[in-house]
């Protein structure tokens, strides 16, 4: 196609088809040079200056609920563990026979570990149920019988098997109360507070007001980026916020810019990190930390507690 | 307890709920579109007061269109959740040899620690010697504990050994939440029960998984399966009607 095509085809233009041509044209124009469709309007139109969003005399802003959700599984109540232990052992009592031939060739090595194990699995089990102690003590002596097997086993065991160490759940930055890493608290939902160069109200989630040219999810990404660097990989939870904190500013607290607002309206975005760690610049923030539901409670004011306090988890 | 379960409990249903809410005119919209589905009743269904109606079934509206279900006002609980797993193989050569069968009865048995059942051919396909009523492939149910077990140990340990396999297309999904998979029988040997007993196993089959969720579109349940790291293809698409320009 040529540009004495177009013209042929602009010539051609009346009311009904108007714009089903201009698109055409356009559309074709753009891909020439390379542009995104609607670009020639965008540069006629004049660039709307940046300012502050605000609603009803309310300022709009933006605020980001970085958490680290949980690492290793939750702890048990005493009552939790009992059970689970009774329901496991109750299943390995009636679980059907295992085909022991299916699975290993007679007189083979590993039958000989594997009838070892169970032996001992079949004690543990046992062991619960107190009417079953009578039969228990007369199977224990038929094992002893066996020892020159059990003896083999061991000899081979330690050869083969490598001893899987657990580490432990709490770690030294538990020991140390270090707030500031992320690698403590395991098993809890940790949630990034930072704190504000000012006496009153100066440790909150990260905020910041949102411009009229950006979303909520935009605006709370470049707050974070501004306050606590660009060192970490995070992700944010939809675009949706997760809940709102409306509030009026004191009396004796005037802005300098806008006399007329009133207070503001603070919009929370869930995001989770995956990797990295806060880099404070000295002059918005001064301080953070990394907190759990009920560690927050020492830190904020007890108005934003309330306000943020079902939107946190409680694992 | 089970990791996945605690997983799900703790950071995913939080998650899927921010992801899966819906304004309610997004969601008003959603519903009716549903419901318009449905076809009118006929003129008699509509009538109370017909003396025909009384002690009888309602009715069923007529065409025989299948209506998807409408989903109910959304809340904390219509999260989407994983409900049950089947895992599905035909057996092929099942047809000359019953015997086959037991192979792929064992495997399933191995990898989801459940009972599975035998599948008969409802009807007979002449050109592969099948009848109706000839047992051809088995299935099994998971729920529950096993079934959060079968889904760890496919994410952490059998897809990421898979060769040539780029994620489950995004095509795949009956449109009310539930997915399906296939898988190669390369998947079936690369299972730890399987792979320490090779050679047990005389046949090893493809297989099936399909995961019923109790989502109500197929984008929430894709976005409850990713959650729990099954991997997603987005080149395969559905495939959509091309808009012709004029």
């Amino acid at each position: 196609m040529n540009a004495s095509r177009i013209t042929c085809l602009i010539s051609s233009i009346n009311k009904t088809n108007f714009i089903k041509h201009v698109k055409f044209n356009e559309l074709f124009i753009n891909i020439g040079k390379g542009r995104k469709p609607y670009s020639i309007y965008s540069s006629l139109k004049p660039e709307p200056e940046i300012r502050e969003m605000v609603a009803k005399k309310y300022r709009i802003v933006s605020s980001i609920v970085l958490t680290r959700p949980p690492q290793i599984l939750r702890d048990l109540h005493p009552f939790e563990k009992e059970y689970y232990l009774y329901q496991q052992k109750l299943e390995q009592i009636h679980s059907p026979p295992f085909p022991q031939d299916f699975y290993f060739k007679k007189g083979s090595i590993a039958e000989k570990r594997w009838n070892k194990r169970k032996e001992q699995d079949k004690k543990n089990a046992l062991s619960v149920f107190s009417e079953f102690n009578d039969n228990l003590k007369d199977k224990s002596d038929i094992v002893e019988g066996e020892e020159d097997i059990n003896n083999d086993n061991k000899s081979l065991g330690d050869v083969e098997e490598e001893e899987i160490k657990i580490a432990s759940r709490i770690t030294q930055d538990d020991l140390n109360n270090n707030l500031k890493s992320l690698n403590r608290a395991l098993h809890r939902t940790l949630y990034l507070i930072v704190k504000k160069p000012r006496d009153e109200h100066a440790w909150q989630f990260p905020q910041g007001g949102v411009n009229n040219r950006e979303s909520l999810i935009q605006a709370a990404a470049r707050e974070l980026e501004e306050e606590c660097g660009n060192k970490m990989d995070v992700w944010f939870v939809g675009r949706r916020p997760i809940g709102c904190y409306k509030y009026t500013y004191p009396k004796n607290f005037v802005r300098e810019d806008d006399k007329d607002i009133k207070g503001s309206m603070v919009f929370f975005m869930k995001a989770h990190i995956f990797a990295g760690q806060v880099h404070v610049d000295q002059k918005e923030i001064v301080d953070f930390a990394w907190v759990t539901k009920q560690e927050m409670k020492d830190f904020v004011t007890s108005n934003y507690y309330s306000a943020v306090l079902d939107m946190l988890s409680e694992f | 307890m089970i990791r996945l379960e605690e997983f799900y409990d703790n950071t995913l249903s939080d998650n899927l709920m921010i992801l899966s809410y819906k304004d309610p005119r997004t969601e008003g919209e959603f519903i009716k579109k549903r419901i318009k589905q449905h076809p009118p009743l006929t003129k008699a269904a509509q009538d109370v007061d017909n003396p025909f109606k009384k002690n009888r079934p309602p009715i069923k509206p007529r065409g025989g269109k299948k209506t998807q279900p409408v989903p109910p006002p959304q809340s904390h609980e219509t999260i989407p959740r994983l409900d049950e797993i089947y895992i599905h193989c035909m057996i092929k050569q099942a047809i000359h040899n019953k015997q086959h069968l037991l192979s792929g009865l064992m495997a399933l048995q191995c990898i989801t620690s459940e009972r599975p059942n035998v599948v008969y051919s409802k009807t007979g396909v002449a050109n592969w010697k099948l009848r109706a009523g000839m047992p051809i492939g088995c299935v099994v149910n998971i729920k529950g504990p096993p079934m959060y077990t079968f889904v760890d140990k496919l994410v952490e340990i059998v897809l990421p050994r898979l060769k040539e396999w780029y994620g489950v297309p995004l095509s795949s999904g009956d449109g009310n939440g539930n997915i399906a998979m296939g898988f190669p029988s390369s998947a079936l040997s690369l299972f730890p029960e399987v792979e320490g007993n090779y050679d047990s196993f005389p046949l090893m089959t493809g297989f099936d998984v399909i995961f019923n969720t109790t989502a109500y579109t197929d984008h929430e349940a894709r976005a409850l399966l990713s959650g729990f790291q099954i991997p997603f293809n987005e080149k395969k698409r559905k495939r959509r009607n091309i808009r012709v320009m004029e």
